[in-house]
């Protein structure tokens, strides 16, 4: 016990660090990077704009990461386990954190103005088809294994994985659909959030951090959509035979490849890449 | 495109967001098939009431400018209607501006008297 108390506290001070970084402002680095990618230009009337926008990002996604840490070291604690330093509780904590921080982000005050551009706002305008295609079709690949699964319900042998009741399964798959389904609801308020049109600049800075919201809600519900395939996948695979359990092996296989892609989106890495899942609609200019 | 309002017209702001949608029809930069944005985007953008930009979408879709396609939102429903009304105004102008000049009024006289009307306008 006196071990895991030391490991404990040794992950505590390490969670703390974390969290310490993450409200500190984004260097100069940083903003040069996200306005590469994002292909704005950083100029003195909206760099402090672009740095409280990375800030609040960067706060809300550590913040939740520290969160789950926090949870899960204090269960592991309780269960005298040893702390489970693993990625899953990072990248969900960070996933949660961040779809909440867009929610609760600020909306640009419009100051009295009365313009708007008439182009119409959702989520695909922002992110490329085939991140919502891959989306749809990893809720369809569990759907279609927990249907696997429910229809060769009891299996015989429970060892591994976990083999829950065909209840419990549809009640795992309905959430990951819900929290899909949620976090593709909070991405079209972000898209629909107000748009202002007045200093090019500014202008230029919303409308990038709309878009990178956009493709960190975007990988949320990637990740959420094949963790949930792969969660009923993975049973289809082990339990059932023949061609069900092949669809259970290329479920799970690509819902690994799924989960990994919707982690590098939700945390908006490897900028190299950012265009091929992101794009770039004009920025509403005015006349 | 943007579409600006003057928040100190004595114009409701649902009047003048209709104008400036009809303006757009008229020039030909939203034509038929565009789709214009929801409600609370728009409302939210110009900081409206969502009952304004209502109220001025269902205007223009009772006189078939606009109309609501389900799931693809609003979409401009044909530019004709607003066209043929242009033109019907136009040919009325043309035959008011033929009978003052044949009472020999020179084309001075005339624009003051049309900037005289349009500012009595409410």
């Amino acid at each position: 016990m006196l071990l895991s108390v030391w490991q404990f506290v040794i992950y505590g001070l390490l969670v703390a660090a974390v969290a310490a970084w993450a409200v500190v402002p984004p260097t100069d680095r940083h903003l040069a990077l996200f306005a590469h990618v994002y292909e704005i230009e950083v100029t003195p009337a909206n760099r402090r704009l672009l740095s409280s926008a990375i800030l609040w990002s960067r706060c809300w996604r550590i913040g939740g990461a520290v969160v789950a840490l926090v949870a899960v070291g204090v269960i592991d604690l309780i269960a005298d386990n040893d702390p489970d330093w693993g990625l899953l509780p990072i990248a969900v904590g960070c996933a949660v954190g961040g779809t909440i921080g867009e929610w609760m982000r600020p909306r640009s005050t419009p100051g009295g103005r009365r313009r708007a551009s008439l182009r119409p706002r959702g989520m695909t305008d922002y992110v490329r088809p085939w991140v919502v295609r891959s989306v749809l079709a990893f809720l369809g690949l569990a759907g279609t294994c927990a249907a696997i699964y429910a229809a060769i319900w009891p299996v015989e042998d429970r060892t591994w994985p976990w083999a829950p009741q065909p209840m419990v399964m549809g009640g795992i798959v309905l959430g990951g659909i819900a929290f899909t389904a949620l976090t593709v609801l909070v991405g079209t308020a972000v898209a629909r959030r107000p748009e202002p049109t007045g200093e090019a600049s500014i202008a230029a800075v919303h409308h990038a951090v709309r878009s990178a919201a956009l493709v960190s809600l975007s990988g949320t519900a990637l990740m959420a959509a094949s963790g949930t395939a792969y969660f009923s996948g993975i049973r289809a695979n082990q339990y059932a035979d023949g061609v069900a359990s092949q669809i259970g092996g290329i479920t799970t296989w690509a819902s690994v490849l799924g989960m990994f892609v919707g982690l590098m989106l939700s945390i908006r890495s490897i900028p190299r890449f950012a265009p091929f899942w992101r794009r770039l609609p004009p920025v509403p200019q005015a006349t | 495109m943007i579409i600006e309002l003057d928040p100190g017209s004595k114009e409701p702001p649902f009047a003048q967001l209709k104008g400036a949608i009809v303006r757009l029809v008229v020039q030909g930069d939203l034509v038929t098939g565009a789709r214009l944005p929801t409600i609370r985007q728009l409302a939210g953008d110009l900081d409206l009431a969502p009952n304004t930009v209502a109220r001025a979408y269902r205007e223009l879709e009772a006189e078939g400018i606009l109309r609501s396609s389900g799931r693809r939102g609003t979409v401009v429903a044909a530019a004709a209607p607003v066209q043929h009304a242009v033109s019907a105004i136009t040919d009325d102008l043309d035959d008011v501006l033929r009978r003052a000049r044949r009472l020999g009024l020179d084309p001075t006289t005339i624009t003051a008297m049309v900037t005289r009307s349009l500012s009595r306008l409410p």
